[in-house]
């Protein structure tokens, strides 16, 4: 019982992580309907930015802000200078999942050439240890944890009950009829980008304070993770990407501690894939219906 | 001619035979009948251990320095032909689950989870396939041939895979070009409207994706015993990718199309940056590699989405027409 | 007009509902046998699901739909149109990247040729049937009017010139029944005289045909019976000028 405990405790951390991370791309999935597989190229490069900031002196948390920041303009830009430019081309949904992946392959890449493929960490100490019953939080985890928790409220309240997120909600339910209401399409979708990409910059540097050490890639082989916290929970929906990450979260560890440590993942994603056979579109579904994702 | 240079044009051969096949298999699959297979790495990697597990003998033997499963010691032909029968049946159930009545890049979606899965999994159960050390001393089939010097020997090999390249070659060329590659197109081209003139689209998928895995496997199968080894690390999901890229560029449907785009990106992409004057760091070459990839990829949807030498237009003649001349002969389609 | 025999199509009790929303209440109507069926309401009266009911798109919660006495109600789409039912959509559904010839050549039924085995194998024996079918379609084409564009892909057609494309498809397919899903919706006013005396011909040879149109001239000038559907449910069936008179149908179509 202790062990089941402990491993949930953990697995808080990790759902923190990936709540933040899975809301960010399931909000923007929901607005824009591409699945942006750039996405942990996203939280990789923040996560760098942190670091170089931290680097100079700078506090991990403050750095955290920054590279969020960053994070929320570098996505915007791209979708501005690139995916917008493609869907104005023409390209369709399929073609948008290639130009997503290509870019996260640049973006990764070219950050490897030029960092090398050494590992780094924060300079963040990890503060007081809290004791619950049968585990240790450090404080630093604890604050993640915190993180976490306010920011997902915080968008959750953004989308009921500003214009702009309620013209955001409109937007992914129906976007002929929000583009004939006069929505200003081009703005929300640019803020979906923005508020995405904040997540992205925001659980990038939670992921790297996480797991000690990281490179190039840390950010990419997070993401599926990632996606399968947002599928989980039925792709499109917020709440839903929320309860994803607590699952895939706690479950990781689960069966880290039951099981074999180096199987962790695939014990989420045996779920996910089950999960998906006997109900395509998720727990909660949102958007399945509408955007025929389940035909 | 040298014997290293001898060897460095078979291989040059040789890769370009195993991708071509290999992008052939992805083109049935998601040039001519639209799925977007996102795990097809995988089943390259299927074939590749098949193969091994099939030709080298029992893993007790020679020390048990590597741990796998099976271990036939089975002689050529053998070894391949299981690999494609596996790549075929894997395809079978990795199709049942994911072909179902999902859009179709969220069926991406959960295929490039089903490729990670797997490699976490390789990586982690040790007896599997060794684990991240992978498969190494993969026998060669030239190499029973031990009447032949070494050089000999790989020229064999080279030829054997240019023929398996041409026999797949003239496979495909039926296929595509046949009223079945009609339906398959209809397939791509519009589900609903083929479906409403009586065609079972899903039937047609899941065909195309034991075919297309099954060819994958055999490009894999070729590439293990040429190499002699394989881990982990040679599929890696992003290196689905790079045939996605190839069948881009080159035209995706068009079976000559994908044949050139398979050389230039797998084989060419891989040159042309080894010649480049920055320096020998394999990071960083490795680093160009993938940034021109995705460049080309970017570039290629942009300008010219049908790829170099794009689809044919399929045109038909009544059979009615007389020939202009009698030297016409017979018409084509 | 002549309707001889037993019906073509009859469908009873047919219901369906979408996340709580009554699109289809308890439908009943008959398709006579070489009928010009007709099918009117306002929007929103559920046409299209009835249409995509009995075409195998949407899948009914209730009631039965029978063809020429054989129960199709539930079956999926691929299978219904190998019975011999073939619809069009409201979007001319063609297939953009290939020729007129080879979208008209996927109409007829499936042949030899179309599996993997004799794809490969028995190449002359399919190649003769082909041969057959491309008569066949060239020959539909023309009548078409569309003899110019044989070798254009669909894609680029005008939307009354892909109307034309996906009915002469359906023409190839030989159909027992014929499902005509707004046929006029996209179409220019050049072409729409073509169509409707397309869809005329169809009748005149023989072929059953239920056809869904807003435009009421046309289902008066084409249509005998006419079936009015209002929020889900069958108003009347009759002819033209008895729905002209009946005071539920005007009330409807000025109400809903």
């Amino acid at each position: 019982m202790a062990l089941f405990t402990s491993a949930v405790g953990f697995g808080v951390v990790t759902a923190a992580i990936l709540a933040i991370s899975a809301v960010g791309f399931t909000l923007q999935f929901s607005v824009t309907n591409v699945f942006n597989l750039a996405f942990g190229s996203v939280m990789t490069l923040s996560g760098f930015v942190a670091y170089w900031l931290n680097q100079g002196g700078m506090s991990i948390w403050i750095a955290m802000a920054i590279a969020g920041l960053c994070g929320g303009v570098l996505s915007m830009l791209v979708n501005e200078l690139l995916y917008a430019r493609f869907i104005r081309h023409g390209l369709n949904l399929f073609g948008m999942v290639i130009v997503t992946i290509s870019v996260g392959l640049i973006t990764d890449h070219a950050l490897q050439a030029a960092v090398g493929p050494s590992f780094f960490s924060y300079n963040a100490p990890p503060g007081r240890a809290f004791h619950f019953a049968d585990f240790v939080l450090t404080g630093q985890e604890l604050l993640i944890v915190v993180i976490a928790v306010v920011l997902t409220a915080l968008t959750q309240a953004g989308l009921r009950y500003t214009r702009l997120g309620k013209a955001m909600r409109g937007l992914s339910a129906n976007p002929a009829l929000a583009r004939a209401c006069g929505i200003p399409t081009r703005r929300v979708v640019a803020l979906a980008w923005f508020t995405s990409g904040v997540l992205a910059g925001v659980g990038g540097v939670a992921l790297f304070l996480d797991i000690s050490t990281f490179t190039a890639t840390t950010g990419s082989e997070f993401l599926i993770l990632i996606i399968a916290a947002a599928v989980l929970g039925g792709i499109g929906s917020p709440r839903g990407a929320v309860v994803g990450a607590l699952l895939v979260g706690v479950l990781t560890e689960v069966g880290a501690a039951y099981w074999n440590p180096e199987l962790k993942d695939v014990l989420a994603f045996g779920v996910l894939i089950a999960v998906l056979l006997i109900r395509p579109q998720g727990l909660f579904k949102q958007l399945a219906t509408e955007r025929a994702i389940v035909r | 001619m040298s014997a290293a240079t001898q060897y460095y044009i078979a291989t040059i051969l040789v890769y370009i035979c195993v991708d071509v096949i290999a992008c052939w298999g992805l083109d049935l699959q998601f040039g001519v009948t639209g799925v977007l297979n996102f795990a097809f790495v995988l089943f390259q990697a299927v074939g590749a251990y098949t193969a091994a597990m099939l030709s080298l003998g029992p893993s007790s033997t020679s020390g048990g320095f590597q741990q796998y499963l099976v271990g036939l010691k089975l002689p050529f032909p053998l070894p391949i032909l299981g690999a494609m029968l596996v790549g075929a049946a894997l395809s079978g159930v990795v199709g049942l689950i994911t072909l179902r009545r999902l859009r179709s890049d969220y069926q991406a979606m959960v295929m490039l989870v089903i490729s990670v899965v797997a490699t976490v999994i390789a990586e982690s159960v040790i007896g599997l396939a060794n684990g991240t050390a992978g498969l190494a001393l993969i026998p060669n089939p030239a190499q029973s041939l031990s009447s032949l010097n070494h050089e000999t020997q790989t020229w064999v090999f080279v030829g054997l895979c240019a023929v398996l390249t041409l026999i797949v070659g003239i496979v495909m060329y039926a296929l595509v070009y046949s009223p079945y590659g009609r339906v398959l197109r209809g397939v791509r081209e519009n589900e609903a409207a083929i479906e409403a003139m009586g065609r079972n689209s899903t039937k047609a998928r899941l065909q195309v994706f034991v075919i297309g895995g099954m060819f994958g496997a055999l490009s894999g199968a070729l590439l293990a015993e040429f190499i002699g080894a394989w881990a982990p690390s040679e599929w890696v999901y992003p290196e689905t990718f790079v045939f996605f890229t190839a069948v881009i560029v080159g035209g995706r449907g068009s079976v000559s199309g994908v044949a050139l785009g398979a050389a230039l990106v797998g084989v060419g992409v891989q040159q042309a940056v080894q010649y480049l004057p920055i320096g020998g760091d394999p990071i960083v070459l490795a680093s160009l590699e993938w940034i021109i990839t995705g460049v080309l990829t970017l570039t290629f949807l942009w300008v010219r989405p049908q790829g170099l030498l794009p689809e044919r237009r399929r045109r038909f003649r009544s059979s009615t027409v007389p020939p202009a001349r009698a030297i016409d002969g017979a018409v084509t389609s | 007009m002549p309707v001889h025999g037993d019906p073509m199509l009859v469908v009873t009790g047919l219901a369906k509902s979408f996340g709580g929303v009554h699109a289809v209440d308890s439908v009943s109507l008959t398709v006579p046998s070489g009928s010009l069926t007709g099918m009117i309401g306002p929007n929103g009266a559920g046409k299209s699901t009835v249409l995509s009911m009995i075409a195998g798109s949407v899948k009914p919660d209730r009631g039965s739909i029978r063809l020429q006495g054989e129960e199709i109600g539930g079956m999926r789409s691929y299978r219904v149109a190998h019975r011999g039912v073939i619809r069009t959509f409201q979007h001319a559904s063609v297939f953009p990247q290939m020729t007129v010839l080879e979208n008209v050549l996927l109409g007829a039924s499936p042949w030899y040729g179309e599996n993997i085995l004799s794809a490969l194998a028995r190449r002359r024996r399919w190649r003769r049937e082909e041969r057959l079918q491309i008569d066949r379609g060239l020959s539909l084409i023309g009548r078409l009017g569309l003899s110019d564009h044989t070798n254009a892909f669909a894609g680029e057609l005008s939307g009354g010139q892909k109307r034309l494309v996906e009915i002469g498809r359906a023409i190839m397919a030989r159909p027992r029944l014929l499902l005509l899903d707004e046929p006029m919706a996209g179409v220019s006013r050049t072409l729409a005289p073509t169509i409707e005396a397309l869809i005329g011909e169809l009748r005149q040879e023989g072929m059953t045909l239920l056809l869904i149109e807003h435009e009421l001239g046309l289902v008066e000038r084409l249509c005998s019976p006419v079936v009015v559907l209002a929020q889900g449910r069958v108003l009347m069936q009759g002819e033209m000028d008895e729905c002209r008179v009946n005071p539920e149908v005007r009330r409807a179509y000025l109400v809903g």
